[in-house]
């Protein structure tokens, strides 16, 4: 699998969007993890110490000193690419957000991420090396050390809590039907800390089934949280009913997720 | 505004509050009210776990006292004072067995 990205460098040389120096270069996404499809993206990161000098990039925003990663948008034989530029200080920032020292801030440490650093860090654990294979190897390494999947998880049980009070406050109020779209973002966060868990963090919903495959829970099954996500017990003439059993399925996933598995082996 | 609560019984069916918030910890269960946060741990864990609206405080304490080794009087007494305790926090609501 690895090799068939290596050819990805010559490619980058065409394009002229490679540039002198780097630190690495390595493939990642759902093409690379073996989940894609004939219109998905391929996803190419590259690691530089001086900033891109690209003409005009589109510009992704995260919460890092600079705080704008260059995205170079190419077509290679009808496929599209997009090509990050990350400063390897830009990692040194997004890694020292996942330390142990941060697991105990107050302020949840994932609460201060932005969606593609989530991405860039979800793509790590498939990544394939295209070139400079040591920097990947050793980031790989420094992640493994981390409480990655515990932030993650306190991240997205963090989110759920907000959500839940939303549903009770709303159901107080006799405001059902908001009250269902709040509980729908609670499960979609309490799916996302139970995911994390089980070390299958994210950022978007779209590969929730084949992430929970893949992480094969043992705190809920596949049809237990199917049924839920495409809301097969849903009953209109009681949408009450439905909102308290997502609630409880999401304490039941807060109750049972070691949060702290990573910070303590 | 705090409300006043219902005295817990042995027939008393405690539930969880939908806005309860739990961390699992090695060991430990964080349980989160409006106000206040408790750490749970051995019995007291097996107790939150065997909240679930529709077992009375008797039924939560018959399971106590088959699990560890303490009469059911006193069990009891027990689960029903610790269920008290939660009901305080505002973690759990409870009504009387119908």
């Amino acid at each position: 699998m690895e090799s068939d990205y290596r050819g990805c460098l010559d490619e980058l040389r065409r394009h002229d969007l490679l540039p002198r120096s780097y630190e690495a270069v390595y493939a990642g996404g759902s093409l690379v993890r073996g989940w894609g499809n004939a219109r998905s993206d391929l996803d190419i990161y590259v690691i530089v110490s001086e900033p891109w000098g690209g003409k005009d990039p589109q510009i992704d925003t995260v919460s890092l000193d600079p705080d704008s990663i260059p995205v170079e948008v190419i077509y290679v034989d009808d496929r599209r690419w997009d090509i990050e530029y990350w400063l390897d200080s830009q990692v040194d920032q997004l890694f020292a957000k996942i330390g142990v020292e941060q697991f105990e801030s107050v302020q949840p440490a994932g609460k201060r991420m932005m969606a593609p650093e989530v991405a860039f860090l979800q793509r790590f654990a498939h990544a394939a090396p295209v070139d400079k294979d040591d920097w990947l190897h050793e980031r790989r390494r420094q992640l493994d050390e981390s409480p990655l999947h515990s932030i993650m998880a306190l991240r997205a049980l963090h989110q759920m809590d907000i959500y839940t009070e939303d549903v009770v406050g709303q159901l107080a109020a006799g405001d059902v039907d908001s009250a269902v779209l709040s509980a729908k973002l609670a499960f979609r966060w309490g799916i996302e800390a139970l995911l994390a868990s089980h070390g299958e963090f994210g950022e978007s919903t779209k590969w929730f089934a084949r992430r929970f495959r893949a992480a094969q829970p043992t705190e809920l099954t596949f049809d237990e949280y199917w049924a839920l996500e495409t809301m097969q017990t849903f009953d209109p003439a009681a949408p009450e009913k439905w909102v308290k059993e997502v609630l409880r399925t999401c304490q039941k996933i807060a109750s049972e997720i070691d949060v702290a598995s990573e910070v303590n082996a | 505004m705090t409300q006043p609560q219902p005295r817990v019984s042995a027939d008393s069916v405690p539930e969880r509050r939908l806005d309860a918030r739990v961390r699992k910890l090695p060991g430990k269960l964080l349980v989160g009210g409006p106000r206040q946060v408790l750490e749970l741990e051995g019995t007291a864990t097996f107790v939150w776990n065997h909240i679930d609206g529709t077992r009375t405080v008797a039924d939560i304490a018959r399971a106590l006292s088959a699990e560890y080794d303490v009469d059911e009087a006193t069990a009891t007494q027990d689960v029903a004072e610790f269920v008290g305790d939660l009901v305080e926090v505002e973690v759990v609501e409870v009504q009387a067995s119908s």
